[in-house]
């Protein structure tokens, strides 16, 4: 039995917004660094945002009673300020580890995107936070226990320094929502249908990977 | 005539030591002497230094070079030093209070290494420990108990929301600017403008829905940060708690190894402080790796910059079975290498430093012992002097770089706390440099009270000759070379008084004359010799010389071939041989120069056409006005002196320095006054004083074998020699081959007294002495001396009056 992470031939970030990114950075420099792939990030605008013009926004620190509504004009500057601000955290990341890292926008869903973007031997992360950095087992649905996403979750286990747990590949998303992951391993089975993906995201709210597939 | 009184012997050219007196057959029967002889005053002075054991009794040792001052100096201290209780080890560590300002300790010597690799061995085992601790059952359960705990809160309250927002048809999307709260219709986001055109219930419904999850979303985020604090918390008293067990279980050890020594033990509350507070650092470090074949045993992290402020900056150590007090000679006494230095290392394009990057200088490593300097290296390295001077005077060595004291260092930088210093300092230079620092340093006398003066030379006798034989056989075996023939050294001791130009003197320079030793090894090495003798160190001296002295066989060949104009037979009014002398690094040699004097009528004045174009040195004119002194008032004092008279060094370009050409100088112009012709066929030197009286001069043997080597190029006629100071007979140490001419009557020394009897020796008249009527004897140099002066005298006086006469008539007119 082997304990060697999949290999990855690049490491794939995705983010719809820095907050979302910044704690899934290590982890993405980290992984290429670990399976020497080539590290690629991007930040995704979610084009339901578009759709959303004129939403009211709820923001941390705002006075109460006042109202923030969506505009394309605060959009546009917020989602450049987010890029340059995720961009220049990556860099300093990736030049620590002497990794270079590309970086780039996209307009698309986390699953969408993830789907769309992967490559065969490509590692998907997509990035979600908590409100707060609870720390939990990283959690692999699969159905093998010495399968590729399990043996991914083990090692990423060892970086937070907490347990890995391998749930069954069909684990509804429900399931995952009171468990505090630290990181959600996806295997193919479970990754190939975006709602289902989004579903998973929306529950386990951390950082979920998409393991290398040949 | 005074030829019979002044014409020198030769066994007085040349004190030649009798090898059989010397009482051995070679230097293997001696016992090697290593220690300094003939310095006892300067020995004296350094013990006393060395024993004293008050501030400011530091040292100044001056004397020539190559007298081994340096390594008697050490030696003496290692002497002293023996008996002097072994110094503190000092380390330097992190400071927990103020970063930037690391603590000294003082610890037992022996003591310092130990603890460096206690503490070293205490972070590798916690890089161990610690991650193995949160990685156990035991804190993986109670910390899954706080995020459970926290996660119930907080985590399970917005997964409510988030599905109550569903629910009631509202997304709530992430986005840069914060959440959005959209209306959706099936799980799709309605557009502002599709849901204007709904009727205005449904429109009311669906702003009542987002108003709601608003209001239930900003109340949820509002509390974040304050849940969050308590989250943090509890994880840290959860991470403090475990590490403290780990911490404490490995300081245990550490703690009694050093229970004794009381100033490790406020440094170890600080560290265990710290190492509970940022237990974190260690939960990365202690991966298990390997090294190709050689698996590592246990992760060395010590050595990385996160953990360097628990290491422990040895700046000196004495082992534990060390005895004495250090002796260090700094040879190189830049202001880093005494006071040490802070360095940086690049951290992502910034320069750091810690605690790991003090490094320690001379003074560090000689404290409570002695430190050897080289006073002119000292001087001449910025900022050393200064900062030396400083930490006598503070008695503690403060690192701060060149840089902060001109206030160019604009990174981050540390202020190492103060060492205690307690130590001898010793700077050995030369006697100008101690001049200067007394008279311009006022410092300098305070701090160093003790002066130690070094000869050049020592008395030349049975038992200072029996001392040196030693040490050339100390050298011999130092060395590894072949032992040294009594004649050998006989030749050495020669030498040595040759250096010292003192046929009564041995030269305490001793290192010219042991590199004439080692070539003579060379030498006798080459023809197969078992031994080296006489003949291989006169070799060595004479191959050295012939190195060195391309110049003054240029000056012979120029003299031979008549480019320089020296006459060596011969005649001349006015013309004398003066002698002159040249060092070139280690070699000197001489070569006559040709002088010569015109007079005419005049007010009195003696003109030194070396001055007047100012190639001549302040001495030189010094002895040409002697001479005008002794001129005027030797001759007809009680008239004025109507003379005016040039005297020049004819092809002279160089300058002229000294005034040991003033006898000659003297004598030209005396011939030039009397109208006597001088004999070329000697030469003469000796300055002068206003009595008339001929005083020593310098490099009386290599100004005597010059113009023996000038006589030998226009051949040798029996007649010539050279005029000298009575005074510098005892320095002779001619050349063999000048004395064996004088021995065989082809050359003649003279030692004078009084410039008569030069101008006897030159002219072959008498000098002339003054009768009882106050006038020189008719006929001698000195009367027509005085007749052409008072020629001059009257000459003048009747040109005064009758100008006199002249001016009366037009007047009356």
């Amino acid at each position: 039995m082997t304990t060697d992470p999949p290999r990855a031939r690049r490491v794939l970030l995705l983010a719809g917004s820095f907050a979302d990114a910044r704690p899934a950075i290590g982890l993405a420099v980290a992984l290429a660094a670990r399976t020497q792939a080539a590290l690629e990030a991007v930040l995704a605008l979610d084009p339901r945002t578009e759709a959303a013009e004129g939403a009211r926004l709820v923001t941390w620190g705002r006075p109460a009673g006042t109202t923030l509504l969506l505009s394309r004009e605060g959009m546009s500057i917020a989602y450049a300020a987010d890029a340059r601000a995720f961009r220049s955290s990556l860099d300093r990341a990736a030049l620590e580890m002497k990794l270079r890292a590309s970086f780039r926008t996209d307009s698309g869903t986390l699953p969408d995107l993830a789907l769309g973007l992967r490559q065969p031997g490509d590692a998907v992360i997509m990035a979600c936070r908590r409100f707060l950095p609870l720390q939990g087992p990283v959690a692999a649905l699969e159905d093998d226990e010495d399968g590729p996403a399990a043996r991914l979750a083990t090692e990423l286990a060892r970086m937070f320094g907490t347990r890995a747990r391998v749930l069954p590949a069909d684990t509804p998303p429900d399931v995952l929502d009171p468990m505090l992951l630290s990181a959600l391993v996806l295997s193919r089975t479970n990754s190939s249908d975006p709602a289902h993906l989004a579903a998973l995201i929306d529950a386990a709210r951390c950082p979920a990977l998409l393991t290398p597939v040949a | 005539m005074t030829e019979h009184i002044t014409a020198l012997s030769p066994d007085v050219l040349r004190h030649c030591c009798d090898p059989v007196a010397l009482g051995f057959a070679t230097t293997d029967e001696l016992e090697p002497l290593e220690q300094l002889f003939g310095q006892e005053r300067a020995v004296e002075a350094i013990r006393l230094a060395a024993g004293m054991r008050q501030r400011r009794f530091n040292l100044f040792v001056h004397g020539p070079e190559g007298s081994g001052r340096h390594s008697s100096v050490v030696g003496l201290l290692e002497e002293a030093a023996a008996s002097r209780v072994v110094p503190a080890d000092w380390v330097y560590v992190h400071n927990f209070e103020a970063p930037d300002r690391p603590h000294a300790l003082r610890l037992p010597h022996g003591t310092g290494p130990k603890f460096r690799r206690a503490m070293a061995e205490l972070v590798d085992d916690l890089a161990q420990s610690i991650p193995a601790l949160f990685e156990s059952e035991e804190y993986q359960s109670r910390r899954a108990a706080i995020e459970q705990e926290f996660g119930n809160r907080n985590e399970s309250t917005f997964s409510g929301l988030a599905r109550r927002a569903r629910e009631r048809g509202v997304a709530i999307l992430r986005t840069p600017m914060g959440f959005a709260l959209a209306p959706t219709e099936h799980g799709e986001v309605q557009k502002p403008e599709v849901i204007e055109k709904l009727p205005e219930a449904e429109r009311d419904a669906i702003r009542e829905n987002v108003a709601q999850t608003q209001t239930e979303l900003s109340d949820f985020l509002e509390s974040l940060p304050r849940i969050e604090k308590e989250h943090r918390a509890a994880i840290a008293a959860l991470n403090a708690e475990m590490a403290q067990q780990v911490v404490d279980l490995n300081l245990t050890d550490l703690r009694e190894e050093f229970a004794g020594i009381t100033v490790l033990k406020a440094h170890l509350d600080a560290v265990r402080r710290d190492l509970i507070a940022n237990a974190e650092l260690f939960l990365k470090a202690g991966s298990q790796g390997s090294e190709g074949a050689f698996p590592i045993a246990q992760a060395r992290v010590h050595d990385t910059p996160r953990f360097h402020r628990f290491a422990v900056n040895v700046m000196v150590s004495h082992a534990e079975n060390a005895t004495g007090a250090p002796v260090i000679f700094e040879s190189l006494p830049t202001l880093a290498n005494l006071t040490g230095r802070v360095e940086h290392m690049q951290q992502m394009g910034t320069l750091v430093t810690d605690v790991t990057l003090i490094r320690p200088g001379a003074l560090h490593r000689a404290n409570g012992g002695y430190l050897v300097l080289d006073a002119r290296r000292l001087l001449t390295e910025p900022f050393a002097w200064d900062a030396l001077k400083r930490c006598l005077e503070t008695a503690e060595i403060r690192i701060i770089g060149a840089g902060d004291r001109l206030g160019l260092s604009t990174t981050t930088t540390l202020e190492p706390e103060p060492i205690p210093l307690d130590l001898r300092i010793v700077l050995v230079g030369d006697r100008y440099l101690h001049r200067l620092l007394e008279a311009h340093d006022p410092e300098f006398s305070q701090l160093f009270t003790v002066t130690a003066e070094f000869g050049s030379d020592m008395d030349r006798h049975a038992e200072s000759m029996a001392l040196l034989a030693r040490q050339v056989a100390g050298v011999v075996k130092r060395e590894g070379l072949r032992p040294v023939t009594a004649d050998g050294v006989a030749a050495l001791i020669e030498y040595a008084s040759r250096e010292a130009e003192d046929r009564e003197k041995l030269s305490l320079e001793l290192s010219r004359l042991w590199d004439v030793l080692r070539e003579a090894d060379h030498r006798a090495g080459q023809v197969g010799a078992a031994t080296i003798d006489r003949e291989h160190v006169e070799g060595a001296e004479a191959a050295r010389l012939r190195r060195a002295d391309r110049i003054a066989e240029r000056m012979q060949e120029m003299i031979a071939r008549g480019t320089i104009m020296i006459d060596t037979r011969g005649s001349v009014v006015g013309q004398v041989n003066g002698l002159t002398v040249a060092s070139l690094g280690a070699a000197r040699f001489g070569w006559p120069a040709r002088i010569t004097a015109r007079v005419r009528l005049g007010a009195g004045q003696v003109v030194d056409i070396e001055r007047e174009v100012k190639l001549g040195g302040p001495i030189h004119s010094k002895g040409v006005l002697i001479l005008s002194g002794y001129l005027s008032t030797h001759y007809l004092p009680e008239m004025p002196l109507s003379l005016w008279a040039s005297l020049v060094f004819e092809q002279s370009y160089g300058g002229v320095e000294g005034d040991s050409a003033s006898v000659a100088e003297l004598c030209a112009l005396l011939s030039a006054l009397a109208g006597v012709p001088l004999t070329q066929s000697l030469a003469v030197t000796g300055s002068i004083n206003q009595q008339g009286e001929v005083q020593p001069v310098g490099g009386v043997n290599e100004k005597i074998e010059g113009f023996f080597d000038a006589c030998t190029g226009q051949g040798l006629t029996g007649r010539q020699g050279v005029l000298i100071p009575r005074r510098n007979v005892d320095n002779l140490m001619l050349r063999a081959d000048v004395v064996a001419a004088v021995a065989e009557g082809r050359f003649q020394i003279h030692a004078i007294d009084h410039v008569d009897q030069a101008l006897e020796l030159l002219t072959g008249l008498p000098a002339g002495k003054r009768g009882l009527g106050g006038e020189f004897e008719p006929g001698t140099v000195n009367a027509n001396v005085e007749a052409r002066l008072m020629d001059f005298a009257e000459a003048r006086r009747d040109f005064g009056r009758s100008a006199e006469t002249a001016s009366e008539q037009r007047d009356d007119d």
